[in-house]
């Protein structure tokens, strides 16, 4: 009795601020399978994951390779069937409306088809009504926010994997820029709100563009945006996200903050190596140390 | 700006090219004059009855070409696929040969109704094509190239097997039917064909650029399109059925002609880049003019012998496309 009534304390206290955000996707009982390619039979990538993403919080999705970080963010994006259940409030329900709240970034891109790369960012404002005038203006800011205003005139295809992922970046933040492009949800319903997906957006990058996007991907939450990120630097996740969601072998092992989650004994199980978590000098969250 | 002048000019200049020159040498500042006189003169049968007629079907069927061709490359995310590479045109002989077989007793094969009856043959096995090359060749991870050219080897060997079979099985009268059709070109137009190629052109030419913008997201990736708000599912579907009845009508009407719909909308693409909303159209006027030119090179560089139109597309196709496959790094990612 104690001992449940401490954890809900202690979860109140540390939560308090967070819970006042509105839940905007909300899953229970989550599964995903596919259909094996030999056998005919169905295999189950993700098993009954639970779990809420809020508005102006960052979610990070970590996990070892093959644990279904990436087939529950496509989930998330509506582009997988599902059993249980994924309930969203505050985004509409027309896929033209849908796609000016929820960006998504997949892992690589297939563009081979030689668009200039401010092209590529302003295919981002298909989905919106907001004139040329106002679609030049973000897609220049976006380029500004990625630093590859530089390249705007220049061919996707001739980009390096980096530069390519800053464009697809670009693009992306470009879709969902305005809170004024949202829109509007009837009286009775959730006010709308805007989710941003992204599927392991620091690969590719530098040192420098990682901390750029990170701190671009944070003012987007801060603007009340809700971030879901699949990511495989720990120490990325602990520093930038509100809260971790552990996927194992396509369990959810943890979810909650980022003190409850990444702690050495989830890391050690999670990982199966052996790990030192530290406190970060800078910020004070916790620093995953790999020891050999 | 003036590569899209220099696009839109080739059209008008290519068409008087093309009624200018032929076997028959005519003065045409005479004949212009005496065009809406009543003095009915041995050029003006030439222009009426033959140039004419066989300039808009030339440019009806090119631009049709040219722009299915841009839409495939597009749905297919890949610039070589080429209805007449990945099997279509193939597809769609096999479908109006087959058609002229089952319903060649009749003998209303002719005029109006047969051409519409060979071209819903032509339509069918087209659509049938793209389908199953579109099935085969892509992925979750895109389309792959050389899945792509090898489906399109498949089913052309499966279209001629067929097509020869129905040749096999046919009498002497159908036979003949099927090679003249086979021979097709574009020098049985009439006024009959000129309304039906006009009646296809006017669903394919409006409706494709309808799907500039999902064809533009369709480059980024099938989900990305779908994360920006197209339906990818009714979107292909729809595209492969015009690129069909674009295809079909052309084989319907004019036989095989080959690689224009490789060459117009790359040279376009290169002019004026990927974004389909310039790139629909301007291939459109480019297939037109580029059928037009290679049409009157047909007729007239061994006249009075006239070379079929596909023969000389194919010249220039064949070496334009080798081109293409030796620099493909630099236009195609893996695959």
């Amino acid at each position: 009795m104690s001992e449940i009534n401490s954890n809900f304390v202690t979860d109140d206290s540390s939560d308090s601020v967070e819970n006042k955000r509105p839940v905007v996707v909300n899953a229970t009982q989550l599964s995903i399978s596919v259909p094996k390619a030999k056998q005919g039979s169905n295999q189950l990538i993700v098993d009954s994951a639970s779990f809420e993403i809020r508005a102006g919080e960052i979610l990070a999705i970590i996990g070892p390779n093959g644990a279904g970080k990436s087939t529950l963010l496509n989930c998330i994006a509506g582009g997988t069937e599902y059993t249980g259940e994924l309930r969203f409030d505050g985004f509409a329900t027309v896929p033209k409306l849908r796609a000016r709240q929820i960006a998504t970034l997949p892992q690589n891109s297939l563009l081979n088809f030689p668009y200039r790369v401010e092209e590529v960012v302003m295919l981002s404002r298909i989905p919106h009504k907001s004139g040329h005038t106002v679609d030049q203006k973000i897609i220049s800011e976006a380029l500004e926010l990625m630093d590859i205003a530089y390249l705007a005139k220049r061919l996707y295809t001739d980009l390096s994997g980096g530069e390519k992922q800053r464009v697809q970046l670009a693009r992306i933040l470009a879709q969902i820029w305005r809170t004024e492009d949202i829109p509007a949800q009837p009286e009775s319903q959730p006010e709308s709100q805007r989710l941003l997906l992204l599927d392991e957006p620091t690969a590719a990058l530098d040192l420098g563009h990682q901390a750029d996007l990170m701190r671009a991907v944070k003012a987007f939450s801060q603007s009340g945006v809700a971030v879901v990120m699949v990511v495989h630097d720990i120490n990325l996740a602990a520093r930038y996200a509100d809260r971790v969601l552990a996927l194992q072998c396509s369990q959810v092992m943890a979810f909650g903050s980022v003190e409850a989650v990444i702690t050495k004994a989830n890391m050690e199980v999670l990982f199966s190596t052996k790990v030192e978590v530290v406190a970060e000098p800078i910020s004070g969250t916790p620093y995953v140390m790999h020891l050999s | 700006m003036l590569t899209r002048t220099v696009i839109l000019l080739s059209l008008p200049l290519t068409f008087i090219a093309a009624i200018a020159f032929g076997s028959v040498s005519l003065d045409l500042s005479q004949d212009w004059g005496s065009f809406f006189s009543d003095d009915v003169s041995r050029s003006e049968l030439v222009l009426q009855q033959i140039r004419l007629p066989r300039a808009v079907l030339a440019a009806l069927v090119g631009a049709m070409l040219a722009m299915c061709g841009a839409a495939t490359q597009g749905l297919f995310r890949n610039p070589l696929a080429d209805p007449s590479l990945i099997g279509v045109t193939a597809g769609a002989s096999a479908g109006a040969a087959m058609m002229i077989f089952f319903v060649g007793q009749a003998q209303w094969l002719q005029g109006a109704t047969g051409i519409t009856l060979v071209s819903i043959g032509a339509f069918v096995g087209g659509a049938i094509t793209v389908a199953v090359v579109y099935r085969l060749a892509t992925s979750i991870n895109g389309t792959s190239v050389s899945t792509m050219l090898l489906a399109g080897i498949a089913i052309t060997a499966i279209a001629g097997g067929l097509t020869n079979l129905v040749e096999f099985f046919a009498n002497s009268e159908m036979l003949r039917r099927i090679s003249l059709w086979r021979m097709g070109g574009l020098e049985g137009a009439n006024f009959e064909r000129v309304m039906f190629a006009a009646g296809a052109a006017v669903i394919v030419l409006t409706s494709l650029p309808r799907f500039s913008t999902a064809l533009n997201a369709l480059l980024l990736g099938e989900s990305e399109a779908r994360h920006l708000g197209i339906s990818v599912q009714s979107t292909k579907i729809t595209i492969i059925m015009i690129v069909a009845l674009g295809v079909g009508a052309s084989v319907a009407l004019a036989g095989t002609i080959a690689f224009v719909g490789l060459i117009v909308p790359h040279i376009v693409r290169i002019l004026v880049g990927p974004d389909h909303r310039l790139l629909l159209p301007l291939s459109a006027i480019g297939g037109a003019s580029l059928l037009l030119m290679a049409d009157t090179v047909a007729r007239t560089i061994v006249a009075p012998v006239e070379l079929p139109v596909g023969l000389v597309t194919a010249f220039l196709g064949a070496p334009f496309f080798i081109s293409l496959l030796r620099n493909r790094h630099r236009f195609i990612g893996a695959g």
